[in-house]
């Protein structure tokens, strides 16, 4: 059964300042995730010298995501994935969006564009062609989200 | 463990008291959410600074934090990634996606808590400072909230 593919994005800023993404090509497919994690912060300020201490929201700080899981398996060749291996391979700045997941092994991460922040490889010997993966990815907003507009001022935008 | 909770956004009016010109704040039921709890983490901390100038350090108590709790949970409608996904699809937030259930900003105000007394009190209010969502390998999906106590926002419910 097929895993989870990632397309792989340059991301381009235009003279007029918008952003398009290319599409450079697809990774190997992901036999395993492990974990699949997403953070969202909020930015508060926090006076502490009243009683009781009062919070003021100030926005949200951004959403990562982190997400380990293995290129391969133990029995394969490592020879069937070198390419991922380079050092140009997968880069930090560059964009990831799931292309196909049929198991829904990282479904948080579905309908986005994640900017790579690190990517990091982990290999055994006797593992032969099982790569192991960390990665930490960073949310790229959409023009026509913000979750500032849910809490301080306005109401609620409707789905 | 289970609490049943239910969030709330704030949002800012002009009108406090039935004063017009005054800021004040208005609170809107989001949704209402059962969870069971796993682990629950209580921290109370000073505010304070310390000067180590001269022969003797100088220390300053500027306040007290809000109480910080740490919960790993689940929703008890949807343990599984699949059933939360339905779950998600059935709530009236902006963007049906799992990240939106706990915005941060958001308060979650306690509305029951069986089994849960001194951690968690009843009519309690909570501003999520932090959700995080995890999709493990044998496809559950856990929440890990941190919350600060919000006493300010629970006198107005």
């Amino acid at each position: 059964m097929a895993g989870l593919i990632f397309n792989y994005y340059q991301e381009k800023v235009q003279n007029d300042g918008t952003i398009t993404y290319i599409l450079k090509k697809e990774l190997p497919e992901i036999k395993a995730v492990n974990v699949c994690k997403v953070d969202i912060e909020f930015n508060k300020f926090v006076v502490q010298a009243t009683e009781p201490p009062e919070i003021f929201p100030l926005g949200v700080q951004g959403k990562t995501a982190s997400i380990s899981g293995s290129f391969g398996s133990p029995i394969d060749s490592i020879l069937t994935l070198p390419s991922i291996l380079d050092d140009y391979a997968i880069q930090p700045g560059y964009v990831l969006s799931v292309k196909t997941d049929p198991n829904n092994t990282a479904w948080l991460l579905h309908d986005g564009l994640w900017k790579i922040e690190n990517f990091a490889f982990d290999r055994e010997g006797l593992k032969q062609g099982k790569i192991d993966f960390n990665a930490s990815l960073i949310y790229i907003w959409e023009d026509n989200e913000s979750m500032y507009k849910y809490f301080g001022e306005g109401n609620p935008v409707n789905p | 463990m289970t609490i049943i909770v239910t969030s709330k956004v704030q949002q800012i009016t002009m009108n406090h008291n039935g004063q017009w010109g005054h800021k004040g704040y208005i609170y809107t039921t989001v949704g209402t959410y059962t969870l069971k709890i796993k682990k629950i983490q209580k921290k109370s901390k000073l505010k304070s600074i310390t000067m180590g100038y001269g022969d003797k350090p100088i220390h300053q108590d500027l306040g007290r934090e809000p109480t910080e709790l740490t919960v790993t949970c689940s929703l008890e409608n949807g343990s599984t990634c699949d059933s939360l996904r339905s779950f998600v699809n059935t709530l009236n937030i902006p963007k049906k996606k799992v990240h939106n259930v706990f915005l941060p900003g958001q308060i979650l105000y306690v509305i029951s808590n069986s089994g849960i007394i001194a951690d968690i009190p009843l009519h309690s209010a909570w501003r999520i400072d932090k959700a995080s969502i995890e999709q493990s390998n044998i496809n559950r999906c856990t929440f890990t909230l941190n919350l600060l106590r919000d006493e300010r926002a629970e006198k107005e419910f």
